[in-house]
């Protein structure tokens, strides 16, 4: 049986790819002991590669779908929300089970403002049975406060990044789809 | 006796030895989405306080302090694996990114273990392995040299449950180098129940 897939979705930026990049450093660095792949564009994808291919095969063999959402993401980014309807594509049609939709709060925002309806209305997203009317919907990962408020990622404040970090891979661990959980 | 040092999950040695302690702290430059600067300063600070220490407890002279060179493992360039290295205790300052320099088992640490698997009861009596957390991460799922490092006992695992933040403002992160050399120069194998057995 192949191992857990780990796909981190971004917003290609300065700020977002520092972000990814510190989250799949600490993925990778336990993905052999706890017995899954992380897949990060420019981490598995070489130069003279089909980029677009390892994206869809990544995407359609992914277990967990990370992503980190900013106003960018949903905005500014086609490739980003390609991933992202891709992903609600395969968790509606396989009944909620695969992949887990898991979403970071990366940048402050209104997800629950993110709605899926013009999607679905351009035929982007198809479904016989929609389960999701907006970002919203998703139970995020994270980040949380002390008192369990969701917050944002705080990309500038190394320390604090680090611990958030370590509170997303917990949470994602404990997410389900990977051996002993 | 060393063959099964690490068939009983146990890393440890020095509890013979009686001559002078020669230190080796290894770190790696951070990976992409590290932290760049506390690993250095933190292997600079482990320097600092032991060189600065003429012997520990149990009066063993403190001869020498070395510390990885900046890029070192990642060239591949090894200094602590070579059978004319004579360092007896290594420290490991661990990182996400020190995992994965010794993930393919080419890093320093992999090669330590490797080393300690291979050597002779009094080779692996002389030297020991210790393991310091210096940033937020889940060292104990490091798999190095095809062992998961949270099963292997550390004797000397110099943070235990506390992180040693090598990010931390620099007179926190003093104060825990210092109590971590502290517990380097205290621990008395002979009392250990992971080193006596």
């Amino acid at each position: 049986m192949s191992r857990p897939l780990i796909f981190v979705s971004y917003r290609h930026g300065p700020h977002w790819t520092m972000l990814a990049d510190a989250l799949n450093l600490k993925l990778s660095a336990i993905a052999d002991g706890k017995g899954f792949d992380v897949f990060l564009d420019s981490e598995q994808i070489r130069a003279g590669h089909d980029w677009k291919a390892a994206v869809d095969d990544a995407l359609a063999r992914c277990t967990h779908f990370v992503a980190l959402l900013c106003d960018e993401y949903w905005v500014k980014s086609n490739q980003c929300l390609r991933e992202l309807f891709e992903a609600v594509k395969r968790f509606e049609e396989s009944g909620k089970t695969e992949p887990r939709l898991l979403f970071v709060l990366a940048a402050e925002m209104k997800p629950e403002l993110l709605k899926l309806d013009s999607a679905r209305q351009r035929g982007a997203l198809l479904s016989n049975d929609p389960q999701l009317k907006a970002l919203g919907d998703i139970n995020f990962l994270g980040p949380f406060d002390n008192t369990y408020r969701l917050e944002s990622l705080a990309w500038n404040k190394g320390k604090r990044l680090d611990k958030q970090l370590m509170q997303l891979i917990e949470r994602l661990l404990a997410s389900g789809g990977f051996d002993g959980r | 006796m060393p063959a099964k040092i690490l068939q009983n999950r146990k890393v440890e040695g020095g509890a013979q030895h009686a001559g002078p302690r020669n230190f080796y702290i290894s770190w790696v430059q951070a990976a992409p989405g590290g932290d760049r600067h506390g690993p250095p300063a933190c292997a600079g600070l482990f320097r600092l306080k032991l060189s600065a220490l003429q012997e520990d407890r149990r009066k063993r002279p403190i001869r020498s302090v070395v510390t990885s060179a900046p890029g070192q493992q990642q060239a591949g360039a090894l200094v602590v694996s070579g059978g004319d290295s004579d360092w007896t205790d290594f420290i490991a300052l661990l990182t996400s990114s020190y995992a994965l320099a010794n993930a393919d088992g080419s890093g320093e640490l992999a090669q330590v273990l490797n080393l300690i698997e291979q050597a002779g009861d009094g080779a692996a009596n002389a030297r020991a392995v210790w393991a310091a957390e210096i940033e937020p991460c889940f060292a104990r799922d490091f798999t190095i040299a095809g062992h998961k490092l949270g099963q292997l006992h550390f004797c000397h695992w110099l943070t235990e449950d506390k992180e040693l933040i090598a990010t931390t403002p620099p007179k926190a992160r003093e104060r825990d180098v210092y109590e971590a050399v502290a517990r380097l120069l205290e621990h008395e194998p002979a009392g250990c129940g992971l080193c006596k057995d």
